[in-house]
């Protein structure tokens, strides 16, 4: 059973161990508010709870929102959480289906030296706060400051952002999460604690296996502690980035039903031209162009591209290589046998 | 065995014997060594996977090896078996000028990579300085990096595709020429898992343009304390040279005797450092704010690289190093770890001090900007007590490297070397976890066995065997 003087409805676990007895005792957990497809279909909820599974939602989006949004955001939790409440009844009726709004404690700055370019945070910290506390040293993250689209996950926690590895417009110059982070503590869905990678600025001992939980949508673990390096401000290229407001549908940019796509240099030029009237920002320098598509249409592909589309249930990603998808599953199998975390993500 | 594979491939494609069991035993890193059963020469991936299929069938251990250039033992054979060696998959076999990337099998040598693409005003970024003679394969097993690397990353950011066979003999394909994509990152698995997880034996690389603007200089220093400060004070204002390299009065003398390099008197260290980029305005500040750093440190002498060839000349003392050191004594343990660059200073003074304690030779020369020691004892490997002090030293090096809060290796890989050093980073299930992943590709450990991963069952009693029989 989860303890419930660890939270309640509306509280947070409060540490690492905390929050990994809440992982150990859960069934299934549907975690981050824009990632999981399913977790607000109140028909599966219902199952859960038939089933009496110890379902756990866990929601950040509060946290995931600029400072000035945020009241606005924790509302929409709570919202939707009445949603469910209305859509399954009293909560009482849920049976071991746990609603937590998540903000655990873990979004400190852990250390920092500047003087090696190198800080750990936990995992909860925003990014505008990190890259606040890392202005004052001259260093940043090197996420670009321009472009609507390719910029979103830099206004997301540490966490998320790094869970979906999203592309940005600076990705060509500065590499992605995947070459800024050097570690991380991870939460294994049976509740253990691991340590992948480390602090050092070089390493390569063992497998890398932090590169596999970044991008990894929080199938595989839940990232506690992040250690990264950082970039000095001077060395922060400006993007050529190029917006097209006026196919600008949303407000936001995850209201959006997004295509993102990344094409060899020889296909860019066709394959803006094939996107003309959708596009919403193209990135010259890493080929990556952003465009409304929703879920009934698609764009033309091209050899050796990817995809990557938000708001289209199934079609959100697709692997065309079956032994990519084969060993994939390998993967998920070892970190999380039970297919506890965000299952359905990524189709299996 | 031999007959079999002799079936499978040709014979002109089998080795075997004294003398092969004698070549192929260990790699650079000679401490360490196992004899292999025989030696393949495939040409082409099906060849690969006609022989790993065959070691499956037949319980044979398999472990790929390059140039056998590198230094933890990653292409020992532990378990003896076949070294499939990719000495005769040296082809380029496409060059994509446009798309700025290249496909080339495994055994295709670094240099070579870049070499065939400079008209084009292209490299391939990752420079081990053994780049002369290893591979493209060895490269990504171990996840090279190179003097370059603190400004341009390590191997896996130049890595986009990969075919590989798997340790079933299954070949398989993942990424293409277009960098990332959704899903777990597998060829940042698979790149630098030491041919544990399977034999790369092709691959798209990226192509990266070389620089239009490069400022050399070599700066001599009066003391490593003054030098390593340096470094220290150079990163700490946020300049990222392309390459940050130091050299101690040991690979100084041994330079000397090898090649009658000279330096200015009192020298007791050498930084290398090079800046690059496409703007001279730009590159031109930052050699001057760097400098600006050295004078404060007490630099005594500077040398500049105004062309080329004088550029070249700069980099063969760093380049030719431990080379070198073969005319210091007949073995060379070459060491890697890694530290905060800020601790450079204190990591250079424990250097000294454990080799004096153990009474044998040291000499240094290491990228110094990426806080990647490469503390190198020469000794006589024939001598029991020098192999056993050399162990010894290494590992209260890289004992202090953790404790700074840095890493037992840095490019050099796990290998056999610090198998029982790994647990001094990671805990048991975060060990547990790396062995997991491990065997859902390589279930049967027949691939590249007691690699990596402390107490793997069946490598403690070889490992009594192979440590110290050498010659």
């Amino acid at each position: 059973m989860v303890g419930e003087s660890l939270f309640d409805f509306k509280g947070s676990p409060k540490s690492i161990e905390a929050l990994s007895e809440v992982v150990r005792e859960a069934s299934t957990i549907y975690y981050g508010g824009f990632v999981s497809r399913e977790y607000r279909r109140p028909s599966r909820i219902r199952q859960y709870a038939e089933l009496d599974q110890k379902l756990l939602l866990l929601d950040d989006l509060e946290w995931l929102a600029p400072p000035k949004r945020r009241e606005e955001a924790r509302k929409s939790v709570e919202r939707k959480i009445d949603d469910l409440r209305t859509a399954l009844g009293d909560t009482s009726d849920w049976g071991n289906v746990k609603p937590l709004r998540l903000r655990h404690s873990l979004r400190q700055i852990l250390s920092y030296q500047p003087e090696d370019q190198v800080i750990t945070v936990g995992s909860r910290i925003s990014i505008q706060d990190l890259q606040k506390a890392l202005a004052e040293h001259g260093q940043c993250l090197p996420f670009a400051e321009a472009g609507f689209y390719s910029r979103i996950s830099s206004l997301w926690t540490v966490e998320e952002s790094l869970a979906m590895n999203l592309p940005h417009n600076l990705e060509a110059q500065c590499g992605n999460w995947r070459d800024w982070v050097l570690g991380m503590k991870v939460i294994l869905p049976d509740g253990t604690v691991v340590t992948c990678g480390s602090r050092a600025v070089k390493n390569v001992a063992g497998y890398d296996l932090q590169k596999l939980i970044i991008g990894s949508r929080q199938t595989l673990g839940i990232i506690a502690e992040v250690t990264l390096r950082t970039l000095p401000v001077a060395a922060r290229p400006s993007p050529n980035v190029q917006e097209f407001p006026e196919n600008r549908k949303e407000k936001w940019p995850r209201a959006e039903p997004l295509w993102i796509q990344r094409t060899l240099r020889t296909d860019f030029p066709e394959a803006i031209k094939a996107a003309e009237g959708k596009l919403l920002e193209v990135d010259p320098a890493s080929c990556t162009l952003w465009a409304r598509v929703d879920a009934n249409n698609d764009l033309p592909r091209f050899a050796d591209d990817w995809v990557l589309r938000t708001k289209c249930g199934e079609r959100n990603v697709q692997f065309t290589n079956p032994t990519y998808l084969e060993f994939m599953k390998r993967i998920k199998q070892v970190f999380d046998p039970t297919n506890k975390l965000n299952p359905g993500e990524f189709g299996f | 065995m031999v007959q079999e594979l002799h079936d499978l491939l040709g014979a002109d494609s089998v080795l075997s014997g004294v003398a092969i069991e004698r070549v192929y035993d260990c790699d650079a890193y000679t401490v360490d060594r196992s004899k292999p059963a025989c030696v393949v020469l495939p040409s082409t991936t099906e060849d690969v996977a006609k022989v790993v299929k065959w070691c499956n069938q037949n319980d044979v251990p398999f472990t790929a090896r390059g140039a056998g250039t590198g230094l933890s033992g990653g292409s020992m054979p532990a378990m003896g078996g076949v070294v499939i060696a990719t000495k005769r998959m040296t082809e380029i076999l496409e060059i994509d000028v446009e798309n700025r990337c290249l496909l080339a099998q495994s055994g295709a040598v670094n240099a070579r990579l870049s070499d065939s693409v400079k008209q084009y005003g292209l490299h391939f970024a990752p420079d081990p300085s053994s780049q002369s003679v290893s591979t493209l394969g060895g490269n990504i097993a171990e996840n090279a990096g190179g003097p370059h690397t603190l400004k341009y990353g390590v191997t896996v950011q130049h890595i986009l595709g990969l075919t590989l066979v798997a340790p079933d003999g299954e070949i398989v394909k993942l990424g293409g020429r277009v960098a990332g994509g959704p899903g777990y990152d597998l060829l940042a698995l698979f790149v630098g898992s030491e041919g544990t997880l399977g034999l790369v034996t092709e691959a798209w690389i990226k192509l990266t343009p070389l620089p239009t603007v490069i400022r050399t200089i070599l700066i001599s220093f009066p003391t490593v304390r003054a030098a390593t400060q340096t470094v220290a004070d150079i990163i700490a204002t946020g300049t990222i040279p392309a390459a940050l390299e130091m050299m101690d009065k040991g690979i100084l003398n041994a330079l000397s005797a090898a090649f009658g390099l000279t330096y200015p008197e009192g020298t007791e260290a050498l930084l290398l450092i090079e800046c690059d980029g496409d703007d001279a305005t730009t590159v031109d500040e930052e050699i001057e704010t760097v400098r600006k750093i050295c004078e404060s440190n007490g630099s005594s002498s500077i040398a500049t690289a105004a062309t080329d060839a004088e550029r070249a000349k700069l980099w063969k003392a760093r380049k030719s190093g431990v080379g070198a050191m073969g005319r210091l004594a007949p073995s060379v343990v070459t060491h890697d770890g890694v530290i905060p660059r800020s601790k450079l200073p204190e990591m250079l003074d424990h250097v000294y001090a454990v080799a004096a304690k153990h009474q044998i030779g040291v000499a240094n020369l290491f990228h110094a900007g990426d806080g990647n020691l490469h503390p190198c004892f020469y000794f006589d490997d024939r001598d029991p007590k020098q192999v056993e002090s050399v162990v010894a030293a290494g590992e209260a090096i890289i004992r202090r490297c953790v404790d700074l809060g840095g890493s037992v290796t840095g490019e050099h890989g796990i290998g056999i070397e610090k198998s029982d050093l790994i647990g001094l980073m990671f805990d048991e299930p975060s060990l547990d976890l790396q062995r997991r992943v491990r065997d859902a590709f390589n279930s049967k450990a027949l691939c590249n066995p007691c690699k990596i991963l402390p107490s793997q069952k069946g490598c403690t009693e070889h490992k009594r065997r192979w440590r110290g029989t050498a010659w």
